[in-house]
């Protein structure tokens, strides 16, 4: 039977990329109201 | 093992601790706890961009108050995060004893910091970056505010680090943590002033501020902005703020690194030679166990980091709240009631201080106290509450200070005899929630006890109480005072009733 190798750094990969998303989800709502308040720039 | 692998090594153990933190403390997977907090910091951070984001409001200034804002929360996770980070006794043998060169090791740990912060701080920059493309008209104009918000978060957070530092080298590492602690309770307070006043200047002016438009000057965020400004193709920065800005970061850098390369001067087993402080002579009958574990626990109290870096830092904010409203200025027939409160608020916070008792870095030596007393959780209530009321008399003098500077000797002396006799009357009571050994479990495991709701309540029936006692007229409130103290006394020295 082939054992699990476990990928130590797989978690951290997906952790980071994660934290990307949190930054995305972060530039949406000031990009947003910088629009909504201001217009174009 | 080559240099970069071991440094590869180093910093993924160490983000991994980061990211999944506790869980993988315990051996379990879980989901990330850095990327959460990241988060809702950024979202915090985004809020209050928001509020300042008038359209007439002067660039500059949102600048520098959102910079001054997201530095100020960047330097308080960095300070926790460098106390914590080795301070695992398990963490620092695995990596001390490992084949790992100093070079390599020193080269790893300065990585992790400055990872570390550019993480924490990206988060909270990018909304006020993204808005300052608006009041600077410059579609780029976050690049050079993401990159300022980090250098400036970098100063700061080096700035704070040196008199940790150099305590460390002189006086120790328990100095060292008790100081840190110390600090982060004052930051966390200023930060949350700082708030406050910052977000009251940047909508009315900076004519609310402090100090007025000259003050705001003067702070380094305010020199930041105006080179962020000038970059931006606004003003050019005035030759003191660009300087400024130029010079700081790398001074405040290099002076930590000549601090950090002082020669160790502590030693683990020097004593402080004070057999008897002052603190162990006081009026209340104990037992011989009793009297042992109220040594303990006042020693502990100072002593115990996990204490230190949890517990201490909460007294910040309603320190905080004192200081804005004495410095706000308040009614002359107000006073009495606010500072009646102010002298019952460390009793109103007992509880929460209690919920870190059981809790110690040490926790699997409680077998000692365990294997010799009959009704260990007893014994500690006695002596727990002993060691509080001791405690709370240098509180209710510094607090009877800043009384008699506002109202006078007497009636700041009535009022701190009312608070010093509600909390000897009140401590027997509120150490019947300590139904475990103190100093027996792992912080790691903290919960939060099931009745604090109930004790929070009891700090505002107390609240109540205090304000009440203080609309009395002056001979019944000494009266008041004269009995609570005696009151408390004999309430203190009954001895336990023992559970059955």
């Amino acid at each position: 039977m082939k054992s699990e190798r476990p990928d130590r750094g797989r978690e951290l990969r997906r952790e980071l990329i994660s934290l990307l998303l949190v930054y995305a989800a972060l530039s949406v709502l000031p990009l947003l109201s910088g629009f909504a308040c201001q217009g174009g720039v | 093992m080559s240099r970069l692998r071991q440094i590869r090594a180093l910093l993924t153990a160490w983000l991994t601790i980061d990211f999944f933190g506790k869980s993988r403390r315990l051996g379990k997977r879980g989901s990330g706890t850095l990327t959460t907090s990241v988060f809702t910091q950024g979202s915090l951070s985004y809020g209050f961009a928001l509020l300042n984001f008038p359209p007439e409001q002067s660039p500059t200034l949102f600048a520098a108050g959102t910079l001054a804002m997201v530095g100020g929360f960047t330097m308080l996770a960095m300070l926790g995060e460098l106390q914590d980070q080795l301070g695992h006794a398990a963490d620092r043998d695995l990596v001390l004893a490992s084949p790992i060169t100093k070079a390599s090791f020193f080269l790893a740990r300065g990585l992790h910091v400055c990872l570390f912060l550019v993480i924490f701080n990206v988060g909270l920059a990018i909304p006020p970056a993204l808005l300052s493309i608006w009041t600077t008209g410059r579609v780029w104009a976050p690049v050079p505010y993401i990159g300022l918000s980090i250098v400036f978060a970098a100063t700061l957070t080096c700035a704070f680090q040196i008199p940790v530092v150099l305590a460390q080298r002189l006086r120790g590492q328990d100095f060292a943590a008790s100081l840190a602690a110390l600090l982060r309770a004052l930051l966390t307070g200023g930060v949350f002033l700082g708030l406050l006043i910052g977000l009251r200047t940047m909508i009315s002016g900076p004519n609310v501020f402090p100090g007025g438009m000259a003050a705001v000057e003067w702070l380094p965020p305010y020199w930041f902005a105006e080179v962020f400004e000038s970059v931006c193709g606004g003003p050019a920065a005035s030759a003191r703020g660009l300087w400024l800005t130029l010079a700081i970061p790398p001074l405040v850098g290099i002076s930590l690194l000549l601090v950090a390369l002082l020669p160790d001067r502590s030693h683990s087993s020097r004593r402080s030679g004070k057999a008897h402080a002052w603190w162990m002579h006081h009026p209340v009958p104990l037992t011989r166990p009793e009297h042992g574990l109220f040594v303990l626990v006042v020693r502990m109290l100072a002593r115990e980091r996990s204490f230190r870096l949890r517990a201490l830092p909460l007294l910040g904010l309603p320190a905080a709240i004192v200081a804005m409203g004495l410095a706000g200025g308040i009614a002359e027939d107000q006073l009495p009631y606010f500072l009646a409160v102010v002298h019952i608020l460390p009793l109103a916070y007992l509880p929460f201080l209690l919920a870190f008792l059981p809790y110690a870095e040490g926790f699997q030596a409680s077998w000692l106290i365990e294997a010799n007393l009959g009704d260990p959780a007893g014994t500690y209530r006695r002596a727990v509450a002993t060691a509080f009321a001791v405690l709370m008399v240098p509180v209710q003098a510094i607090l009877f200070g800043i009384d008699v500077w506002q109202r006078g000797p007497i009636d700041a002396a009535i009022t701190t005899a009312i608070a010093l006799g509600v909390t000897w009357a009140v401590l027997p009571h509120l150490v019947r929630q300590i139904h475990t050994t103190c100093f027996s479990l792992d912080p790691e495991e903290f919960a939060i006890p099931p009745g604090l709701g109930g004790l929070a309540g009891l700090g505002m029936v107390l609240t109540v109480t205090a304000i009440a006692i203080e609309a009395l007229p002056g001979l019944a409130r000494t009266a008041a005072a004269i009995a609570l103290v005696v009151f408390g006394i004999a309430t203190l020295s009954r001895p336990a009733r023992r559970l059955a």
